[in-house]
């Protein structure tokens, strides 16, 4: 349950950085590497990174 | 305040500083192109609404875009030929068509219409046009390369090709081609007209029955980061001010953003399922 609820607050954490995150790669990128690609990709980034930053931290001894 | 709950404004503050510091070293105008004279510039402009196509069969590069003055252009590339069509928004167009040293041109403006080719131009008026003017059309346009080789090409167009809205577009230009040879007009066949899938909507290639969801999104970060643009430059850069350009900007594509979720999503439509026609195992 606990993950259930971790991956849905990283999905949604990361679709709302995704927004600016995707506006800036698009007016960042190359005319002709614009394309439908570019949100989605940076949906899957996005998304990746809160996870990553997210991740629960190891215990010390 | 721990550090997890900190992550979030971090991040905000993040954006805000890096945009700003991206928007001070680029060119404002970066995105759009000088603006001529008599045309007018609409506010928000399409800085990147491109189609692009290649033809199956003859290997003919397409492309359609919208001008940041609301015009349309077509170019297309195929073998040995080059077309270039802008459609203004007020009615007016330029069409030119190259095929080796071979240039015909046609423009037209408000009632007058000037087609060249070869150092000849005829001045055609379309209230005006008669019997003279289409036989001066027909010497100017007889054994054009540049006509027989687009034509050439339109006939080999795959039927993917002909029913996109590109393939529209070439057919306009013939037809326009056949008015001014003095040709009857021959109506598009039903075969070819231009059909939509959903998943072609959803995909970001419905160009022709209106813009998809992933062009109005490109349309309105592209204005959004124009507008941004001149609102950082107008202010000195010491001025706080400009962090309020940068929130303003923000709002705009997160609300771009989840349109762009929204309307992305994946239809979900029940069929009625034909029992009769299903060959069901007893």
């Amino acid at each position: 349950m606990w993950k259930a609820k971790t991956f849905a607050v990283n999905v949604l954490v990361g679709l709302v950085l995704a927004g600016p995150l995707a506006a800036l790669a698009l007016v960042a990128l190359p005319e002709q590497w614009r394309g439908p690609a570019v949100p989605w990709t940076v949906v899957a980034l996005a998304v990746a990174l809160v996870a990553l930053v997210r991740r629960p931290k190891r215990q010390s001894d | 305040m721990n550090v997890r709950r900190a992550l979030p404004l971090c991040l905000a503050g993040l954006f805000l500083a890096a945009n700003a510091a991206i928007a001070a070293d680029r060119d404002p105008c970066r995105q759009m192109p000088t603006p001529q004279a008599g045309v007018p510039q609409s506010r928000y402009a399409w800085g990147g609404a491109v189609t692009h196509l290649i033809d199956d069969n003859t290997g003919t590069a397409m492309r359609l875009r919208r001008l940041p003055s609301g015009a349309l252009e077509v170019d297309i590339d195929g073998d040995r030929l080059e077309v270039r069509k802008t459609l203004h928004a007020n009615g007016d167009f330029d069409l030119a068509i190259r095929a080796d040293d071979d240039l015909f041109a046609v423009a037209r403006r408000g009632e007058h219409v000037r087609v060249s080719r070869r150092n000849r131009t005829v001045d055609l008026g379309t209230e005006t046009l008669g019997e003279a003017d289409l036989d001066q059309l027909q010497q100017l346009l007889a054994g054009s390369g540049a006509v027989r080789r687009f034509r050439a090409m339109r006939s080999m167009l795959a039927a993917t090709t002909r029913r996109t809205g590109l393939g529209v577009a070439v057919d306009m230009i013939d037809m326009l081609i056949g008015v001014l040879k003095g040709e009857a007009p021959t109506p598009i066949p039903a075969t070819t007209a231009p059909t939509v899938s959903a998943m072609s909507y959803v995909d970001g290639e419905a160009e022709f029955n209106g813009p998809s969801c992933y062009a109005v999104w490109e349309a309105e970060v592209i204005a959004a980061w124009n507008d941004y643009a001149e609102c950082v430059y107008s202010f000195p850069w010491y001025s706080p001010l400009r962090e309020v350009c940068a929130f303003a900007w923000v709002i705009r594509v997160e609300s771009a953003w989840f349109r762009l979720i929204g309307c992305s999503s994946i239809p979900i439509k029940v069929e009625a399922f034909d029992v009769e026609s299903e060959d069901i195992r007893r």
